[in-house]
């Protein structure tokens, strides 16, 4: 099964607690071991690669210290930006590509249009994350919401559903806050995403498979290759019938899933108009203590068009759940 | 004037002007309190009078600071040339 693994930039990122500045080789490779012995024990790698990946990669906020038994971590005072880009992936409420990261900065004036890619805080904030073989980077504080959604849906016996169903139900019956975990898309071979649609793999029927796989007699070589020939044919004509099965449900369900959307936008929409609201406060104090009460007024015009927007809103969500 | 009439000793005199002083402090940050709720009902009238007296307050608190520094100079100075009014104060102390 694959499953996701933090590239090893994002794993060290990880390990690094808040304030620190540089770890010894030894307690980093505890700290990995600790946090991630598992899947390193999978991949056959131990933290000392890790690190030393992490060192060699192009872009990296480590570096070796001092000392080659010190590992430092770059870490930027106060990077305007990168807070800029922790509030888009607050706001979005998943993961985003480094282009998308790109396109929202131009289209806020923050950066220019010759800003390079690699020189995104992405890459060197310890709050951004990826994992690997995934362009989408993800909030480090972000906790992998995929396990619980997983056994959520094998206990509801639930083989498929929409995208948008699943972000929902996360929030609201399984009680996950968007602001804290994160449901990753790719790389999680029991969940799988196909245009809109997540297909939920039963884990337990294949370790049923496995058993029985293990059962079978030994035979010749010959007749074992072409066992093996039926049945990865077999399995890649079930994945294809699959994914045609999942293609038509995705037509069928995007109907339902309109108004789920409508739902999701609504309160989207209503969560920033109140955020809005508060980020004004402290503006009107701003100002108050410079006497400017025409910008006070402006703000209280604004406000008031808010609050009208977040009736209308809540009035749209009463008409989507009748 | 009323909080420093009963206080004979000039010194507690500046220390009882320093705290009203440090009071008025207090009530322009409860002032700014008051903005936020004004703001959250979008009361620009009610933010409109506060700033007013917030800028009365402001005014007092300067115009208290310099005086107490103003007298608390002269009364050093007068006081370290003829020791007339420390020998005062032992009396009242």
């Amino acid at each position: 099964m694959s499953e996701l693994v933090y590239t090893p930039s994002s794993m060290l990122k990880k390990v690094f607690r808040t304030g620190e500045r540089s770890l010894s080789r030894q307690e980093l490779e505890n700290r990995l071991q600790n946090t991630y012995g598992t899947s390193l024990q999978r991949m056959n790698q131990s933290p000392a690669q890790v690190i030393d990946e992490a060192l060699a990669e192009e872009i990296s906020s480590f570096h070796v210290g001092a000392s080659h038994a010190v590992i430092e971590m770059e870490a930027p005072f106060r990077d305007l930006i990168a807070e800029e880009l922790v509030r888009y992936f607050l706001e979005s409420k998943g993961p985003l590509t480094a282009e998308q990261c790109l396109k929202k900065l131009r289209r806020q004036n923050i950066i220019s249009y010759s800003y390079a890619e690699n020189k995104l805080p992405l890459y060197k904030d310890s709050r951004f994350v990826q994992f690997t073989g995934s362009d989408l980077w993800y909030l480090a504080r972000w906790e992998v919401a995929n396990d619980r959604v997983y056994r959520f849906l094998a206990n509801k016996q639930i083989k498929q559903l929409p995208l948008t169903q699943l972000l929902l139900m996360m929030e609201h019956e399984l009680n996950l806050s968007r602001r804290d975990y994160v449901f990753v898309p790719e790389g999680d071979s029991r969940l799988r995403v196909i245009e809109g649609l997540v297909l939920v793999d039963d884990e337990d029927e294949a370790k049923n498979s496995g058993d029985k796989e293990e059962k079978v007699p030994l035979q010749t070589e010959e007749v074992q290759a072409t066992a093996l020939d039926q049945e990865s044919t077999a399995i890649t004509e079930n994945i294809q019938r699959e994914e045609e099965v999942a293609v038509t449900m995705a037509n069928d369900m995007k109907t339902v899933s309109v108004f789920e959307d409508v739902l999701v936008n609504a309160q989207d929409s209503t969560e920033k108009l109140e955020q809005r609201i508060k980020e004004m406060e402290e503006e009107v104090l701003e100002h108050f203590k410079g006497n400017n009460m025409s910008a006070i007024s402006t703000l209280v015009a604004e406000k008031e068009k808010c609050e009208a927007i977040v009736v209308a809103l809540e009035k749209v969500v009463e008409a989507v759940n009748k | 004037m009323e909080a420093i009439e009963k206080l004979d000793a000039l010194h507690r005199r500046f220390e009882r002007l320093r705290q009203v002083v440090d009071h008025k402090r207090l009530q322009v940050q409860w002032i700014e309190e008051e903005v936020r709720m004004c703001f959250q009902q979008n009361n620009v009238q009610g933010i409109a009078k506060l700033a007013r007296e917030r800028e009365h307050l402001l005014g007092w608190i300067t115009a208290m600071e310099s005086f107490i520094v103003k007298w608390e100079q002269y009364w050093r100075e007068y006081d370290a040339v003829s020791g007339w009014f420390s020998a005062g104060l032992h009396v009242q102390e």
